[in-house]
């Protein structure tokens, strides 16, 4: 609206220097004659002409205000109309002070799938093995493809405090027959109080990581001998019981993990071969450091005491050690050096068993994917076993070592394949193995996220 | 070595104990002190900075994630759980982007923070999904079943995101409702600034500029009308106003995760690297996509930073375009999402001008 000022301004400038002239040329003339009617006359004319010009004034004013009036009524109407345009385009549209409602869910069948809404989420896996023995072939291996295993996960929450998981296994005991058993099954309590955390039930018991580990979750075709030796035979010790956990608050980039557990000691290595009475205790203390995500590195150590009879009260102690470093710093590139040892004391009726072993290993994910994407998922690694394989028998020992190559066509499918020499001492009449092992294990359902312990 | 054998007993006296443990529990207060700050763990940065945003001197926010790491793909370690143990309020976007958090929470041990709970948030509740797949099947890839979820990449999704965070920060410090909401309102304005620029603002006003943006409809409205003599769109100005001259230009994206972008400024989607979701490039699909990519005149190539931007740059090379490293998270705290969108858009804008 700043037209009519400039208009105002423009006729106060010329008015101004023509009434100042006027002036300059009459005054002198009327001070000269001292004719008073002279001055009253050109001082008459004077207010004559100030009159003209405010009235001129005035109405340029006023029609420069009209103007302008009328140009921002042109104004309003066009934004006016474009506003409303907008509303009927928008029309339909939900208001944008509300969020809009989710999409359906495909198919569009969500009624239907309500009624399936607190189904536990189910995952299914299937690993397959053809182990093909090179030399030392022993009688109870056989050159034969078959599916090792085929397990059935399913987890759900049971209320705002606690969460299921039921794992059931079905394994090849003899060419051709498949057994079922419960491998987990079990309750978290994730809402106690002091920052615990319990499960009640039945499940893998921590040992170090490879223990924690189902058969087709290992990074190689077979588990460590040292811990098959010492621990818990080639499916791992499963047992019965209670864990009760407590994570510390985050010291920096470190945290710590104080777990107990109570066991009926079942199904272990060195612990009760008949009935007891008596629970198994364990206690485990692990320490994480965590950089940033990329570089993790796990030291824990584990300590078990039970009894290898109850009856005899004959007791049994393991003592276990482990590291794990992971280094992932992208999708195509990760390290890991892993290793565990055991130490297993237990008493007999004629005097003390010792049994000891230890594995380590390193795997390596060589960044292929960037030579060619399809071999970003491509792990090769080591392993080298050592332990007692009879704690009963002085010097009895073994030691292995393999070479892996792990192909992940997606998180769903992986093709491996292993080459594994194994000697155990020949005074006792077991030849060395050589052995190449093809892998295939899938996943599919809804695959739960795999937990740090995993890798792949 | 002695053969394993079941034993029989104290399973009963476990479960006495168990239970006793059990009865015991008690999810913990979830109003916060007064005379303390909120604990907001959020998953990933851009989350921290409108978590940031909308809870100001009441909050202290830390992320579990750097935005460096693919966010399907963080482990959950016990240094997060460790983290999470100690929240107010858990923010994640959910639509199973971040699936690992999960075995985050369950390992925090801290109730209060579950899903359900007060303290937790799913910052995607209410955002209008796109791409979600007609059929369920792994055979697609790594499909999300409520759809695509990198939903931060439109302006207007922020605004359902920040409500849904200042809801969660009401929920769990009732004394700040004013605080939040004040702060909320402000954020929205200044997202719609940021969005159409001051002119439409002033001309159009952002509740019906953003109906028009949800309804599909603004870009059709801003090149068919006129005022005062010029086409509406070029009053845009902020993000829009930039990308303005650009709408319409092809790109294709080493992974599926530009949807809203390209819905929000306008731009085409023409294709991805990966043959499917999560799907490593097969020399045979890369084929495929530089004959298509051709016909389309397509000569900008997006990748996130932890996808391969070698790859990104080969393909480029092959269809005589440009790679762009496209970042998906703020470098916060020194940056928020409103950098984020500044960075996209920039460097969007700017390999377009070099592609013409």
């Amino acid at each position: 609206m700043s037209t009519p000022h400039r208009g105002g301004r423009a006729v106060r400038s010329t008015a101004l220097p023509v009434l100042l002239l006027l002036l300059a040329v009459c005054a002198p003339g009327a001070r000269a004659e001292g004719n008073h009617d002279e001055l009253e006359s050109l001082r008459r004319a004077f207010d004559r002409y100030r009159a003209a010009t405010e009235r001129r004034l005035a109405e340029l004013e006023a029609r420069q205000t009209a103007g302008a009036k009328e140009e921002a009524a042109g104004e309003d109407a066009e934004l006016e109309a474009l506003r409303a345009a907008a509303e009927e385009e928008a029309s339909g549209a939900p208001a944008a002070s509300t969020a809009g409602p989710n999409a359906s869910p495909a198919g569009g069948g969500w009624s239907s799938q309500w009624l399936n809404a607190f189904n536990p989420r189910i995952t299914a896996f299937g690993d397959a093995l053809a182990p093909i023995e090179l030399t030392g072939a022993e009688s109870d291996t056989d050159d034969r493809f078959s599916l090792r295993e085929a397990e059935l996960d399913f987890r759900a929450a049971v209320n705002p405090y606690a969460s299921a998981v039921l794992i059931a296994s079905l394994g090849e005991e003899a060419p051709g027959e498949y057994g079922a058993s419960v491998e987990e099954g079990y309750i978290t309590l994730d809402a106690l109080p002091w920052g615990l955390r319990a499960k009640i039930g039945r499940f893998l018991p921590q040992v170090g990581n490879v223990n924690r580990l189902h058969t087709h979750d290992l990074p190689w075709p077979t588990r460590p001998y040292a811990s098959q030796d010492l621990v818990g035979g080639d499916e791992g010790w499963k047992d019965n019981g209670l864990a009760l956990s407590w994570l510390s608050p985050p010291l920096g980039p470190l945290a710590f993990t104080i777990t107990g557990w109570a066991l009926t000691g079942e199904n272990a290595v060195g612990l009760s071969s008949g009935p007891s009475d008596r629970p198994t205790w364990m206690g485990r203390l692990e320490a994480h450091l965590d950089f940033n995500g990329r570089t993790m590195i796990t030291l824990g150590g584990n300590l078990r005491f039970g009894y290898a009879d109850t009856r005899a009260r004959l007791e049994s102690v393991l003592a276990a050690g482990d590291l794990l470093v992971q280094h992932k710093p992208d999708a195509w590139t990760s390290v890991v050096a892993f290793g565990e040892l055991y130490s297993l004391e237990a008493e007999t009726p004629t005097g003390r068993d010792h049994g000891f072993g230890a594995w380590c290993g390193l795997q390596l994910q060589p960044a292929l994917g960037r030579l060619w994407s399809p071999l970003r998922d491509t792990y090769f690694g080591l392993r080298y076993d050592v332990s007692d394989y009879d704690e009963q028998t002085e010097g009895a020992r073994q030691w292995a070592l393999g070479a892996y190559a792990s192909f992940y066509s997606s998180e769903f499918l992986r093709f491996r394949v292993g080459l594994e020499h194994r000697e155990r001492d020949r005074s006792f009449g077991r030849p060395d193995e050589d052995r190449v092992y093809l892998q295939l294990t899938f996943v599919f359902g809804s695959h739960p996220v795999e937990p740090f312990w995993v890798n792949r | 070595m002695h053969k394993p054998v079941r034993t029989r007993n104290p399973i009963l006296p476990i479960a006495a104990s168990a239970l006793v443990v059990a009865l015991g529990a008690s999810p913990r207060s979830s109003a916060a002190d007064e005379n303390r700050r909120l604990e907001v763990v959020c998953t990933l940065p851009h989350l921290a900075s409108l978590t940031e945003q909308i809870g100001g001197e009441r909050v202290h926010v830390e992320t579990l994630s750097d935005g460096r790491i693919d966010p399907h793909f963080v482990v959950p370690t016990p240094g997060l759980m460790a983290r999470a143990s100690k929240a107010d309020l858990f923010v994640e976007v959910g639509a199973s982007l971040e699936l690992w958090t999960e075995r985050v929470i369950d390992g925090a041990r801290n109730p209060r923070i579950r899903v359900g709970q007060p303290g937790h948030v799913y910052a995607y509740e209410g955002v209008r999904m796109i791409e979600v797949p007609k059929v369920m099947s792994r055979a697609g890839g790594d499909v999300h079943p409520q759809g695509n979820p990198h939903i931060w990449f439109d302006p207007y999704n922020a605004i359902v995101m920040a409500r849904n965070i200042a809801a969660g920060l009401q929920r769990v410090d009732p004394a700040g409702e004013s605080d939040y909401k004040a702060r909320l309102a402000a954020f929205e304005q200044r997202v719609a600034e940021a969005y159409f620029g001051p002119e439409l603002l002033r001309l159009l006003g952002p509740e019906l500029l953003w109906r028009l943006q949800r309804s599909g409809k603004l870009r059709g409205f801003l090149e068919k009308r006129r005022y005062k003599g010029k086409p509406l769109g070029a009053y845009a100005g902020g993000w829009l106003g930039r990308m303005w001259p650009h709408r319409g230009t092809p790109f294709v994206s080493y992974h599926r995760m530009w949807g809203y972008f390209a819905r929000a400024f306008f731009v085409e989607q023409a294709g991805q690297l990966e043959p499917k979701p999560g799907i490593p490039p097969t020399p045979g699909h890369l084929a495929d996509l530089e004959a298509s990519a051709r016909a389309r005149g397509v000569r900008i190539v997006l990748c996130a930073p932890y996808y391969d931007l070698a790859k990104a740059r080969a393909f480029a090379k092959r269809i005589g375009g440009r790679a762009v490293e496209f970042p998906t998270e703020p470098h916060w705290p020194e940056q928020s999402w409103f950098d984020l969108l500044d960075t996209l858009t920039k460097r969007f804008a700017e390999a377009a001008e070099t592609a013409r």
